[in-house]
């Protein structure tokens, strides 16, 4: 028992230097500490339930330990500036005013490819467009381009619009979701009403209907089963 | 900060645990191992009787702590155990001293074994 909590504490010590010295790319969107419970966790959980001659608790104590771990290190991570920067690093400026930074690009052993392939997926295929291109430290690259590349917007353009709100989801697969419908002004009467106007003979003939604030409808059947 | 308390405080009382683990194995295997010196003592006097008798003590003792020992040590090493218990009370039982002397040996490094196996060294760690 002691030796399961002592070996924990130290795999879990070790998974996180050595994850931490593997750098921002390996993470993906994970902090680090997370990174390494959910992939720690899966793994020791599973072991007491394939042998059942392995105690079940040879498996509890672990995954305790981790969540207590996650828990402390989640807490001082809030609490502490320096822990956090010790813990995850810095983020990286990889582009500055449309300067690729060699240096952060080695340090963070990122290729060109995979830095275009990143800013591609931000729809940018163009260098010289980027202000800054961050590496953040749970992996993610955030580009900001520079003022005269960013679209317009209606601000800037002195163009009034009106906010649809956020639109709900009011019935959902046959199922009417009550709460939505509430918290929309409306009701299950006015709900039928839009449903006959569209030939429906009730929510079971819908897949998927949403309204935003301005009471606009998207609306898609269900569709007929062969 | 609640939950970072609580999550001190498991990890305290499972820190506790261990401890408590190792302490109650030293101690129920000391008493054991005590027992079956003295019938290996006995078995050494050719007094198969009461040889018999203090085994079979130690015998319901470990049976006793069935509950613990399946929770707490992995059932491989519980069976290696129990094996030797009653391959060493069946040489006592056939008073055979010559296969007592082995399996008492046997017995001892089974049940000294689980309590090593339990010592914080860096040994049992790494």
């Amino acid at each position: 028992m002691a030796i399961v909590f002592i070996r924990t504490l130290i795999i879990f010590i070790a998974l996180m230097i050595s994850t931490r010295l593997a750098g921002k790319r390996q993470m993906g969107e994970l902090e680090l500490n997370e990174l390494i419970v959910a992939v720690l966790m899966a793994n020791l959980a599973s072991h007491p339930l394939q042998d059942i001659g392995i105690p079940l608790i040879n498996g509890l104590i672990p995954v305790l330990t981790l969540f207590c771990c996650e828990v402390i290190i989640a807490g001082i991570n809030m609490k502490s500036v320096w822990f956090r920067g010790f813990l995850h690093g810095k983020p990286s400026i990889l582009i500055a005013n449309g300067v690729v930074n060699q240096r952060e690009m080695r340090k963070n052993r990122l290729s060109l490819e995979e830095l275009t392939e990143n800013l591609r997926n931000h729809s940018i295929t163009d260098i010289r467009k980027v202000k800054y291109a961050i590496l953040e430290t749970n992996g993610t690259l955030n580009a900001i381009l520079f003022p005269a590349e960013r679209p317009v917007t209606a601000a800037q353009m002195n163009i009034t619009t009106e906010d649809p709100g956020f639109p709900s989801i009011i019935i959902n697969d046959g199922k009417i979701m009550k709460e939505n419908l509430r918290l929309l002004g409306k009701d299950e009467q006015w709900l039928m009403d839009e449903l006959r106007k569209r030939n429906a003979k009730g929510p079971e003939d819908v897949y998927l209907m949403m309204l935003n604030n301005m009471d606009q409808i998207y609306y898609l059947p269900q569709e007929k089963v062969k | 900060m609640t939950k970072e308390i609580v999550a001190v405080v498991i990890l305290v009382l499972l820190l506790a645990g261990t401890v408590l683990n190792v302490w109650y194995l030293e101690r129920l295997v000391n008493d054991l191992l005590s027992h079956i010196d003295k019938s290996m003592e006995y078995a050494d006097r050719s007094e198969y009787g009461p040889a018999v008798e203090e085994l079979q003590y130690a015998v319901d003792k470990w049976n006793e702590n069935d509950r613990y020992t399946h929770i707490f040590i992995r059932h491989s090493e519980i069976g290696v155990v129990s094996e030797a218990f009653y391959d060493y009370l069946s040489d006592l039982c056939d008073e055979n001293s010559k296969s007592a002397k082995g399996s008492y040996q046997k017995l001892r490094w089974a049940l000294a074994s689980i309590v090593t196996m339990e010592h914080v060294t860096l040994g049992s760690v790494f």
